[in-house]
């Protein structure tokens, strides 16, 4: 839970989505960002929490799935 | 769902089609002079020989995206050095767009041509659908500019 709440956090900043509504089952496309934005969120999470394996992040749907990538 | 996949033209072409007329109307450019006319034979030719990558987007089955490119086993400027990728024609529909869906697109497209051997792919927009900034955040050097004239009339 600690995770998810740090990761709600940085999505929240970068997103202006608020944090308390960003559970695992909140999609990436929920959030509302184009491709370049993700990107950047991708890098400031994997700057903040560690790197996600190249061959996942198109695996990535979900909230849910970005934490079970991150180590 | 959103899925990403390595197919062959046999099966991609087909339902693909549409969405080549689609994508033709909102990017292509000299429209009036030059119509799309796809040479399927010729694709699938290429896709027997190997020398096709065809990289799809699938939502819950449907197609929705793709990204091709041409694998040139030997290039004549660098005998020996490898594979190398020439990107043909990269679409999302726009409406699949969110959620970082095109950049996932060009990630999985380059893993699995990586995977394949590839050791240098070449990638390009167009400068009215400017996607050098994403290009540049998944690691893309800008190398080149590229121009057209029509030579006809």
């Amino acid at each position: 839970m600690a995770k998810l709440a740090q990761v709600a956090e940085i999505i929240s900043q970068e997103t202006d989505v608020p944090a308390e509504t960003i559970k695992p089952e909140t999609t990436i496309e929920d959030l509302g960002v184009d491709s370049l934005e993700f990107m950047d969120l991708l890098l400031v999470i994997e700057d903040k929490c560690g790197q996600v394996p190249s061959q996942r992040i198109a695996h990535i749907n979900t909230v849910g799935d970005l934490l079970a990538e991150i180590p | 769902m959103i899925t990403f996949q390595v197919e062959r033209w046999a099966t991609y072409f087909p339902e693909a089609k549409p969405l080549w007329e689609r994508h033709w109307k909102a990017i292509a450019i000299d429209k009036e002079e030059i119509k799309l006319n796809v040479d399927a034979e010729k694709y699938a030719a290429m896709d027997q020989q190997g020398v096709l990558h065809i990289q799809t987007m699938r939502s819950n089955g449907k197609l929705v995206g793709y990204f091709l490119a041409f694998i040139l086993p030997n290039h004549m400027h660098y005998l020996g050095a490898g594979l190398m990728a020439f990107t043909d024609v990269y679409y999302v529909i726009p409406e699949y767009l969110k959620g970082g869906n095109g950049a996932k697109l060009f990630i999985e497209a380059e893993r699995t041509m990586k995977a394949r051997g590839v050791v240098k792919a070449y990638l390009s927009c167009k400068v009215h659908h400017d996607h050098s900034e994403l290009f540049k955040k998944l690691g893309w050097k800008l190398s080149d500019y590229a121009f057209t004239k029509l030579l006809k009339g």
